[in-house]
């Protein structure tokens, strides 16, 4: 059975279940509000040799926002003394350096290909993690999906009661939907270590009050509907059905970390960056598409070289553990781990702002492992000091091309808007991505 | 007068609803000229209609009106009390009368979602990158409680030097936020008080845009040199220390902190007037490193040399930025007309737009004369204004689009409440009036390792102006040593009376659990109810999101909901049920309370009939029905 139908199923399930109530509690019959736009499901999924030819199943994206410095991690120059300050370099397991800060990625680095000649248009953070996350500008006009929506909107979910996409620590924003609507829409999680808050009925409400209070709230709503055409008022409507459905998954438990062997969580360490990994892991076993972690105080203006210290060892020990905690359960050859930002920082070091540097969007690095990408390589280049691709540029719709080839996706693939405008997963039409696909083995 | 008015305008008076003028009402603007104003704006919407050939929408009903005017002007809902007081009046006057109940200055809602307002804005946070904020968030919450003129408020904020922990000196913190980034702290300023969009020019000439990265630095020119104040002395101490390898020592520890939470709070000087171009500069109008002086390129034409460093840049440019540009009244007059008409005349309400550029030019400049020449900048007597005015009775537009009229004029699009309203909602629903619960607390008691020390002794004030005063690195050591033996000698020194002033004062800093938002930590702490609906993280301007996401509609089930309000037996919503008699009485009071209207006589008929059985758990389930209505989480 596909997921397709699998949802269709529950939906069925959900529907009779509030019509049941309503008739039993309310002595109506109702045509219930809820879920009417749920019964659709995996749009313009892809072919299995249709065009793209990788087929990783999830992504787990760690957003390093605020802007990381790419000289200080993935793209040191250690014979340029005047860019790159007092930071040293060391060698990897892979086929290449990294900085001092970053130990541990050296040990998995056989695993991860380096890409050096990352660049986008936007110099704010704002606009810069928009474009990282939708592959377009922010217009007055339109919201854009996340990239983890256009997954799920490509891919269909793969476990119909589990949300498509899951945020951990990061903008609820970055969990948009935008113009695709709710069932599209990411779960944003504030802390790993209490996973998917109120995801269980509470013990002072009976089952039987619960489900009357859901059918008392949905004939109430009625008439709200019948007013107010709006889209937001439908999507709260999708999300107290898919709600529902959650809160009777079998799979609930994958949002709680706790129940991991304490072995597995002593290695990752307490810090929230590697629970919020941790989680991702688990959330991928059980089939969600897409997870973005966050790790923030990358926009290091102000005192450069202890804060990237500090936010490195982060990154670096998050990153470690969770590639060799994928491969060991079999999952990273079909899990796509990226390593994203939405700038750069200058050669330039700001003395003035104690040893500063500021926001480059001209030039800066990512990371993709696992799902069939050439471990241990680099791709593209820097000049000499860091300032600019020096070859092979990868602009960020380039970049989220390549997550969508990694998931056999077609990110030229024109979707439409509500209001009938064309939109791709690779961007603009005049600034369209196209997937790097020679880091793909 | 009915009998039923007298015992409610009597109730009203004691809620304040009434017009009566106290001593601090002689201040505000006269209610007739405020009366004027609404009708000239509705005379102007009116010929708007008229040009258009459209017909002027409806007024809402007087419950839509109520509920709405709560959670615009005091961002809540009303309470059980509120809501039948103004329900079951009869009097013509009774919109005019709720409208000056929420704009009284003995109202807290309006300072409260004010302060949420403007944090938004000013991406207030309790901590800079370095160091306590508490004096800059003071300043902004003072400003909004004393409703300061928005020109004299901005002027502040950016003309402030010295010390934050000074006497009233919080101000300094708008540029200590933004440390060690003011170009993005001047792109910042620029959006906010002119709505001219820079950040692009900060880097580049943007194509799309009018900016030039030279005009961008000329700006940047005024509010250039934002050095600490003797930070000097300071550093040598500190050098020594590291030197010596002793951070952790309680000297070491102590040093720290003086400069983390004193020194990192100080704005020396008053903007140089002068900056150099960067190193990367791309075009032909100047050169990588080259000394440029400030110039302003709309609005009155103000310069600053390039030749030597000013002393009062910072504080010219404040005053062109408030006096000499028509963007800064357009802007904060667009900004209001958002706040309280849901949409503003202008989008985004944060691009400049020239009045004649508006789909009525009239009115806006009609709005922008009485902002800045009849009322002064006073905000609240703005927003009154606005509130009385028929353009925001018009009832909710049902479609998701405009029909040829901007958002702004055509009765407003519902909209989700924002996390601020949603929290202030729960929070009065189980607490009832929230202007009692505690508010955040500000202290200048030195608080070092999270206790309190030389209390009654030395305030941070005090020390801050001793320590900044020293020049010479052997005088600083020596300060910090006594310093350190003084609090290790613990506040044997301290006077009962201080002691126990200090005790009644409580711990400063933001209250926790049943407060209002704007009394709660900023940003709201991660997994809290308002981050879940989207408020903002503080990080950017205006950051907040009201899309939905599963977490909210959980928290509605299983949560927030049912944990503070639904199961708790002592919520004040529960006062419905004390407040009737019969069964449809407390159906009705629960109504009042929750979505302050009277239940329709269908609903009264069906909830009578199947779900109320004079049981507390059936009027738990139906208080926690009524919550998750779309009526309760969407205005309209």
């Amino acid at each position: 059975m596909n997921t397709h139908e699998f949802k269709k199923q529950d939906e069925l399930t959900r529907r009779q279940i509030m019509a049941n109530a309503a008739r039993t509690y309310l002595g109506v019959t109702v045509a219930p509000m809820l879920g009417g736009t749920l019964a659709t499901g995996a749009l313009g999924a892809t072919k299995k040799g249709a065009g793209p030819s990788q087929v990783a199943e999830h992504v787990i994206f760690l957003n390093m926002h605020g802007g990381m410095s790419h000289l200080d991690t993935f793209d040191p120059k250690p014979r340029n003394k005047e860019v790159q300050g007092p930071v040293e370099v060391i060698p990897t397991s892979g086929d290449y350096e990294v900085s001092q800060y970053l130990p541990e990625f050296a040990k998995v680095a056989d695993r991860a290909c380096v890409i050096r000649s990352m660049s986008s248009t936007q110099g704010a953070h704002e606009q810069g993690q928009y474009m990282l996350h939708r592959s377009y500008q922010p217009r007055g006009t339109i919201v854009h999906p996340a990239i983890g929506s256009w997954i799920v909107r490509h891919k269909g979910r793969k476990n119909s009661t589990l949300p498509g996409f899951v945020t951990v620590g990061t903008n609820p924003k970055n969990a948009s939907a935008g113009f695709f609507g709710a069932e599209f829409q990411g779960v944003p999680l504030g802390r790993p270590d209490e996973g998917l808050k109120d995801s269980k009925r509470p013990n002072s409400v009976s089952e039987e009050d619960f489900t009357k209070r859901l059918a008392i709230a949905d004939v109430l709503n009625k008439k709200f509907h019948e007013t107010y055409k709006s889209p937001d008022v439908k999507s709260y409507d999708s999300l107290y059905d898919e709600a529902v459905n959650l809160m009777k998954s079998e799979d609930l438990k994958a949002f709680d970390i706790k129940r991991e062997p304490s072995s597995t969580r002593s290695k990752y360490g307490n810090d929230r960056f590697a629970q919020g990994c941790l989680l991702a892991r688990r959330l991928v076993e059980v089939g969600v598409r897409f997870v973005e972690v966050g790790l923030g105080g990358w926009d290091t203006h102000y005192d450069n070289f202890t804060s990237v210290e500090a936010r490195a060892a982060v990154l670096d020990k998050g990153f470690a553990t969770l590639v060799q905690d994928l491969e060991a359960k079999g999952l990273l050859e079909t899990t796509l781990v990226v390593i994203g930002t939405e700038f750069g920082r200058t050669p330039h070091i700001v003395t003035e702002h104690n040893n500063g540097r500021d926001h480059h969007p001209a030039c800066f690095s990512a990371v993709m492992a696992g799902a069939g990408i050439k471990g241990g390589t680099t791709y593209g280049k820097s000049d000499k000091e860091a300032r600019r691709p020096d070859s092979e540029p990868v602009t960020v719709q380039d970049f989220n091309a390549t997550i969508g080839y990694a998931l056999g996706i077609d990110s030229h693939k024109i979707l439409h808007s509500p209001s009938g405008r064309p939109f791709r997963m690779a961007g603009a039409e005049k600034d369209l991505g196209d997937p790097v696909k020679s880091i793909f083995s | 007068m009915t009998s039923t008015f007298r015992f409610l305008a009597t109730g009203l008076g004691a809620l304040g609803f009434a017009f009566s003028a106290s001593a601090q009402q002689a201040k505000a603007p006269d209610p007739a000229v405020l009366k004027k104003a609404a009708y000239n704006i509705d005379k102007h919407v009116a010929n708007l209609y008229k040009r258009k050939k459209l017909k002027v929408p409806e007024v809402v009903d007087d419950a839509t009106f109520l509920r709405r005017s709560f959670l615009v002007a005091a961002g809540r809902i009303p309470t059980l009390e509120e809501s039948r007081m103004f329900l079951e009046i009869e009097d013509e006057k009774k919109r005019e009368m709720l409208a000056s109940y929420l704009m009284s200055d003995k109202n807290d809602g309006y300072r409260s979602t004010m302060v949420n307002w403007v944090s938004d804005l000013l991406r207030l946070t309790d901590a800079f990158n370095e160091g306590q904020a508490a004096p800059y968030v003071k300043f902004v919450h003072d400003a909004m409680s004393n409703n300061m003129p928005w020109d004299d408020f901005a002027r502040q904020l950016l003309s402030a030097k010295g010390s934050g922990w000074s006497e009233g000196n919080g101000a300094v913190g708008y540029f200590i936020r933004d440390k060690g980034m003011p170009l993005d702290n001047l792109s910042n300023t620029m959006r906010i008080f002119t709505g001219e969009r820079m950040e692009c020019a900060q880097c580049h000439d943007a194509p799309f845009h009018k900016w030039e990265r030279m005009q961008f630095y000329e700006l940047a020119a005024f509010t250039n040199g934002q050095e600490e104040i003797n930070r000097g002395p300071w550093r040598s101490v500190w050098r020594e220390v590291r030197d010596a390898k002793e951070e952790r020592t309680e000297f070491g520890r102590l040093v720290e902190w003086l400069g983390d939470n004193v020194h990192y709070f100080t704005l020396a000087g008053g903007g140089k007037g002068r900056i150099k171009l960067p190193s990367d500069y791309q075009y032909r109008d100047g050169d990588p490193g080259e000394v440029i002086g400030g110039k302003t390129h709309f609005g009155k034409r103000i310069r600053s040399s390039d030749r030597r460093d000013d002393q009062t840049a910072r504080e010219d440019f404040a005053n062109w930025m408030v006096t000499a540009n028509d963007n800064f009244t357009s802007i904060i007059v667009n900004r209001m007309w958002q706040r309280i008409m849901g949409k503003g005349i202008y989008e985004p309400v944060d691009e400049f737009t020239k009045s004649d550029k508006t789909i009525t030019p009239e009115l806006m400049d009609y709005l922008i004369t009485l902002m800045r020449d009849d009322l002064n900048y006073d905000l609240r007597a703005f927003q009154h204004v606005l509130l009385l005015t028929r353009n925001f009775q018009f009832a909710a537009n049902p479609e998701a689009f405009e029909a040829g009229m901007p958002q702004a004029f055509n009765g407003r699009q519902i909209e989700r409440m924002s996390a601020e309203q949603v929290w202030d909602s729960l929070v009065t629903l189980t607490a009832g009036n929230p202007d009692k619960l505690p508010k955040r607390r500000f202290s200048d008691t030195i608080y070092y390792g999270g206790k309190p020390v030389l209390v009654g002794q030395k305030t941070m004030g005090q020390l801050s102006k001793e320590l900044l005063a020293i020049q010479k690195p052997g005088e600083y050591k020596s300060y910090v040593s006594q310093l350190l033996s003084s609090i290790k000698a613990g506040n044997s020194g301290a006077s009962k009376d201080a002691m126990m002033a200090m005790q009644r004062a409580g711990r400063p800093g933001p209250a926790s659990g049943m407060a209002r938002a704007s009394e709660l930590p900023a940003p709201a702490p991660n997994g809290h109810l308002l981050r879940m609906f989207g408020s903002s993280d503080r990080d950017l301007i205006d950051s907040a999101t009201r899309e939905p996401n599963m977490a909210q509609v959980l928290s509605v089930m299983n949560g927030y909901v049912e944990k503070m309000v639904v199961s708790n037996r002592s919520s004040a919503v529960y006062k419905a049920l004390e407040a009737g008699t019969s069964d449809r009485d407390k159906v009705r009071f629960l109504y009042y309370s929750i979505l302050s209207r009277s239940p329709t006589p269908e609903e009264m008929a069906l909830l009578m009939r199947d779900v109320i059985d004079g049981s507390q758990e059936s009027y738990e389930n139906l208080t926690s029905a009524l919550i998750s209505t779309h009526e309760f989480i969407f205005v309209q």
